[in-house]
């Protein structure tokens, strides 16, 4: 049963964002989906600094900083692109919660620490709230386990496009002709002056290979063991 | 390993070309053998990878925007100043073409003596001093006309006859390239160029 107290308490904690900053998220929104370059390097610059203090005071550097923001700014362009995407937090306040799952969860995958010795300092997480009239702007738990799937989903991007780079030139035409540039198998047999057959039977072999480099991806591995992608897979595409 | 059947089955359903039947037959084999799931997973993970254009055209623009930030100072200071892509720098030092005719004209003179500074090409910065110095004393007042690339007259300022060196403060121009006009009644116009924080074009 739930108190009234603690309904009260839960409707309090959430944020209604004033009219400027929800201009500021559209205008952010708008411009990561449309590669806007000048508002994105804005954005870069507004949090690269914040980014910097909060990883150089939980123990990590700013060549690991570089890394997060741009693993930050990746993760938000994916989930700001997904067609129900709402913000009603601050954009800083956003990638700071970002930064904080994506760092860690490299402490833990980097097994320098274990789960429980992992402190993450809240003193500069103060950094990210820059408006005090707005105490609760910070109030993202809502978007934890879509900010959590995506940092995953995004590790596992990078463990394929690395693998990917390493690729046959065979291999790599025909993922680029097929995937692409979305040519079906005759068009592709004309241009290679291959057989269909042959065409479809190369697609094969080179998915293959790369499904079986991935598998034997150790870092796949431990993706796969920290999070229910296939189930999630799964159960997605009975919902469809 | 799957077989080519069940790879194509499984690049079928990416594509949804399946029919209810065969969707039906594929979706409880998903639920059921988990190493079919695994790699149909995988190949749908591997087509978007591939296919995302978006995202690649995000990160081209992400990669750039990290160099200039890191490596050319630039969107620095977005609340108090303005911020410049490659494009603006380009676009801000891109050569005006009549005048950079002009500055092949070696024979032009201004009142009737060389003018040994500035050089063409010479580099300042906003709020340098800049000065004019001849070879010899000017035999008529000149209109010295600064402007930039857009043409935009940015300075003006007459230096007398008799003058030899002549100092002017640049304002605080923005980045870019900038010309220089020095106009007499009897000896025409002489046209020379400078910069402004070329080091931003350098890097580049």
């Amino acid at each position: 049963m739930v108190t009234l107290q603690q309904t009260q308490a839960f409707m309090n904690s959430k944020h209604t964002l004033n009219s400027n900053e929800q201009e500021k998220n559209t205008r952010i929104i708008d411009g990561f989906k449309n590669n806007n370059t000048r508002i994105i390097g804005e954005c870069y610059a507004e949090m690269y600094p914040l980014i910097v203090r909060y990883i150089t005071n939980n123990s990590g550097d700013e060549t690991t900083a570089k890394e997060i923001i741009w693993e930050c700014f990746e993760v938000f362009f994916k989930n700001c692109t997904k067609p129900d995407f709402v913000l009603n937090a601050k954009f800083s306040s956003y990638i700071h919660s970002i930064a904080n799952n994506i760092w860690l969860k490299r402490l833990r995958d980097n097994k320098k620490y274990t789960y429980t010795d992992i402190t993450i300092t809240e003193s500069s997480r103060h950094d990210f709230d820059d408006d005090t009239d707005n105490p609760y702007a910070s109030d993202i738990d809502d978007y934890t386990d879509q900010i959590t799937e995506t940092i995953y989903e995004n590790d596992l991007s990078h463990v394929i496009r690395q693998l990917l780079l390493e690729l046959t030139e065979e291999c790599k035409t025909i993922f680029r002709l097929k995937h692409e540039e979305e040519q079906s198998h005759e068009e592709i047999a004309s241009l290679l002056q291959i057989s269909i057959d042959m065409s479809k039977s190369r697609l094969y072999r080179c998915s293959i290979k790369m499904a079986q480099a991935i598998k034997n991806s150790p870092y796949y591995r431990e993706l796969i063991d920290g999070f229910p992608f296939l189930t999630n897979y799964t159960n997605k595409k009975r919902k469809s | 390993m799957i077989t080519q059947q069940d790879f194509e089955q499984i690049q079928d359903a990416i594509a949804g070309k399946l029919s209810a039947d065969e969707q039906q037959a594929y979706n409880k084999r998903l639920s059921t053998d988990s190493n079919f799931a695994e790699d149909a997973f995988l190949q749908d993970k591997l087509k978007n990878i591939l296919s995302d254009k978006p995202f690649d055209e995000f990160r081209g623009t992400l990669m750039r925007i990290e160099t200039e930030y890191h490596y050319l100072g630039l969107w620095r200071t977005t609340e108090t100043s303005e911020t410049f892509s490659i494009e603006d720098i380009l676009a801000m030092f891109e050569p005006v073409a009549h005048y950079e005719q002009a500055l092949s004209h070696a024979d032009l003179r201004a009142a009737g003596t060389a003018l040994l500074q500035p050089q063409n090409g010479s580099n300042f910065l906003p709020n340098d001093t800049l000065t004019f110095a001849w070879a010899a004393a000017l035999t008529e007042p000149l209109v010295l006309s600064i402007e930039n690339n857009q043409e935009d007259v940015v300075l003006q300022d007459t230096i007398e006859t008799g003058t030899v060196s002549h100092n002017i403060t640049l304002p605080n121009l923005p980045a870019g390239r900038y010309y220089f006009k020095l106009t007499g009644n009897n000896s025409g116009m002489y046209i020379g160029m400078f910069f402004v924080n070329k080091n931003l074009l350098d890097e580049l």
